[in-house]
């Protein structure tokens, strides 16, 4: 099976809850992302948890672009 | 019933009737094969199901490592549930005895505040995350309230007592689920940790 990244999305500088949701592709620096109906930039990837079977588990951290 | 819908019931002499059956009624199916086609119709139907919950489990890490026959035990323990948007999936301080597993869409999970005033947004949790996992494992209230995001949101529900019978009767699978279940947690809190809610 492919590798499916759990993502810890925190938005930075503003009252956002954030969001945990699989993705089937990692999150990069700059690249843009939707949350709800909020578009946010990736400004910080790093590993939350070491990987564990088909599983990463990441922490991204996002701005308003 | 939708099945009945489908399969049209052959007129008495085409039960009864002789092994040649009349012109007029060379057309209708035979019993026989009315009923193999319920059956086949039945079983797809439920392959079907089965097939899309399946994708959905694979898609959780809370079931990473199981085999896949343990995956299916797992499935035929799931219902699917949908939820339109703003409808409240657990609500705080109730008492919940069902797991969830979102399949389709969005869902919130939202705190009292304690000084009064709105509740507070703590997380959105997208397919393949958990809900009611804390309520299944201590049979505490719910620690918090969830409600759909998005309209159609789709969710499994599995039952605690058949999940724990599960655990029990099949030690590998349980020692996993409950593994999983653990690191599920602690990534909650490393969430909330990073977010400061």
């Amino acid at each position: 099976m492919p590798a499916i990244y759990k993502v810890s999305y925190v938005v930075i500088g503003e009252e956002h809850p954030g969001a945990i949701l699989n993705t089937d592709k990692e999150p990069r620096v700059n690249e843009l992302v939707r949350i709800g109906d909020r578009q946010f930039r990736v400004v910080e990837v790093q590993e939350l948890i070491p990987p564990h079977g088909d599983f990463h588990f990441l922490h991204a951290s996002l701005k308003a672009p | 019933m939708e099945t009945e819908a489908h399969v049209a019931a052959p007129p008495t002499a085409a039960i009864l009737g002789p092994a040649v059956p009349p012109e007029s009624l060379r057309d209708w199916i035979s019993p026989q094969d009315a009923v193999e086609c319920l059956y086949r119709a039945q079983a797809g139907a439920a392959a079907g199901a089965m097939s899309e919950i399946l994708d959905v489990l694979r898609q959780a890490a809370l079931f990473d490592g199981l085999s896949p026959q343990e995956l299916e035990a797992i499935a035929g323990l799931c219902r699917p549930r949908s939820f339109a948007s703003g409808e409240i999936i657990t609500t705080q301080g109730e008492q919940g005895d069902e797991l969830y597993i979102v399949g389709q869409g969005f869902v919130e999970v939202t705190l009292v505040n304690p000084e009064g005033g709105e509740p507070r947004s703590v997380v959105q949790l997208g397919p393949g995350q958990l809900v009611g996992e804390m309520a299944l494992l201590d049979r505490g209230p719910r620690s918090a309230t969830v409600r759909a995001l998005t309209d159609g949101a789709l969710v499994q529900t599995v039952q605690r007592g058949a999940f724990l019978e599960l655990c029990q009767s099949q030690p590998h699978l349980g020692y996993i689920v409950m593994r999983n279940m653990a690191v599920d947690l602690a990534f909650k809190l490393r969430h909330r940790m990073l977010t400061g809610r």
